[in-house]
């Protein structure tokens, strides 16, 4: 049986929770686009943004692991950290850190109402804001910790 | 493959051949002739056979081979029976048998004729859907002695998912140790000791399998995780130990649990649900006929 990854089982908890009820709004009030996406695409970001008009990214990093051993020297479970990038960028009707600033609420929603499954939890988060040559993308890094069994 | 510890629960039937029990056992001979039944040290029973001809069988039998439904306890809810015994010669044969209610599949051998001249205990499966009406201990074969140090009818052993945060086995001697006044150091005396401990710190968030499954903390039914000890803890009243098997590090013996320890503890961005449990050995009688491999069960 293949055992999916820390980075693709939190794709799946985001792709479930994350915005379910487009909590995540522009300036005018209404929902925007927003995606959840794997770090590192082939494709431009800046394409992301002007041409497939998203308004919010939230993109899962590649993950730390770190073996929960047993005392009979078994591994038991995995601990493992999961970054999960915010970004957004100024755009007609979106105000890259308010739309950021929603998109963070939201996470934290998510961590808050299903910690469950296997055990989830924010750990800490970093803003990570780029000056890109022309715009800035708005980021922050948010990382989660992922306690889980061997399956 | 990693062998995790394990312990039973839910007695159904024990006889831990002491005195309690042993004067209800009747006898039943063929060919074997059979002593009165005695227990020594108020902790295991003495199969005691002076003459052997013809069939050379002999058997005592809890209560009496007579009336029907004696026992009455379901296979299927109580599937285990767990039983030590040793012999002292390799020709006199121990063997154990359970008679089921009449109209069912009639008995079933959980120990096959055999002999040991140091302690064995087996664990074995009962035929489920029966109705165990009684049992019996036989003395087979040939003159000489078969012990029974306690026969166990439970639910089953419940298999512990992990030790994740820590396992001691404090195996301890066989004497105390006491303060002589006027004098520097402690004084050694044989006249009895502190039991073994093992304590054992387990992470109730890892568990493997669905409810009810080997490798989950939860029994079917069970409502929190870890359940399997309160069980325990709350019936060491009528259930005086449990038979613990330390899974890889090797050893089985019998113990008791102290009152098990079900913690929180939490740091800035960490819950941890956990569980500590001290099992203390437990013994009727001295150690002193046995060897240590025989009293932690090493060879089992």
């Amino acid at each position: 049986m293949v055992v999916y990854s820390a980075q693709r089982n939190m794709k799946t908890y985001l792709d479930t929770y994350f915005n379910d009820a487009a909590q995540i709004t522009g300036d005018g009030g209404g929902a925007v686009n927003v995606i959840v996406a794997f770090d590192n695409p082939n494709y431009p970001i800046s394409r992301v943004f002007i041409d497939k008009g998203v308004k919010l990214i939230a993109s899962v990093g590649q993950s730390e692991s770190q073996s929960i051993v047993d005392s009979d020297h078994y591994p038991v479970g995995y601990d493992e950290k999961v970054p999960v990038t915010l970004a957004a960028m100024d755009q007609a009707g979106v105000t890259a850190i308010l739309v950021l600033e929603k998109g963070e609420a939201e996470l934290r929603r998510v961590a808050e109402t299903y910690p469950f499954g296997s055990l989830r939890r924010i750990t800490g988060s970093n803003p990570e804001t780029e000056w890109h040559g022309g715009f800035y993308i708005f980021k922050v890094q948010y990382v989660f910790s992922y306690k889980r069994n061997l399956t | 493959m990693s062998v995790k510890p394990s312990i039973t629960y839910g007695h159904a039937f024990l006889d831990d051949c002491g005195v309690d029990l042993m004067s209800l056992y009747a006898k039943t001979e063929d060919g074997q002739t059979l002593q009165a039944l005695e227990t020594i040290d108020d902790d295991y029973y003495k199969l005691g056979v002076t003459g052997s001809i013809g069939n050379k069988i002999g058997f005592w039998s809890y209560p009496d081979e007579g009336g029907s439904d004696e026992l009455a306890l379901s296979s299927t809810a109580y599937p285990f029976i767990i039983i030590r015994y040793k012999t002292n010669s390799s020709s006199i044969k121990a063997k154990v048998e359970l008679v089921f209610h009449a109209g069912g599949s009639g008995s079933q051998v959980v120990l096959a004729e055999t002999s040991s001249l140091t302690w064995k205990t087996v664990v074995v499966a009962i035929t489920p859907s029966e109705t165990i009406d009684h049992l019996r201990l036989y003395a087979n074969g040939a003159t000489g002695i078969v012990y029974y140090e306690f026969i166990l009818i439970c639910k089953g052993q419940f298999q512990i998912p992990n030790t994740a945060n820590g396992f001691d086995f404090d195996p301890a001697p066989r004497y105390a140790e006491y303060i002589v006044p006027g004098a520097v150091g402690n004084e050694r005396d044989c006249m009895g000791a502190e039991p073994s401990i093992v304590t054992m710190n387990c992470d109730l968030d890892i568990d493997t399998g669905s409810i009810g499954d080997v490798g989950n903390w939860l029994r079917t039914a069970d409502v929190i995780k870890g359940e399997v000890f309160i069980d325990i803890s709350h019936n060491a009243k009528s259930e005086p130990f449990q038979w613990i098997d330390l899974g890889d590090l090797i050893g089985q013996f019998k113990v008791t649990l102290d009152k098990p320890d079900f913690n929180r503890r939490t740091s800035q961005s960490e819950a941890n649900h956990l569980l500590e449990l001290i099992f203390k050995e437990y013994r009727r009688g001295p150690a002193n006929d046995e060897t240590y491999i025989e009293r932690f069960g090493l060879d089992l």
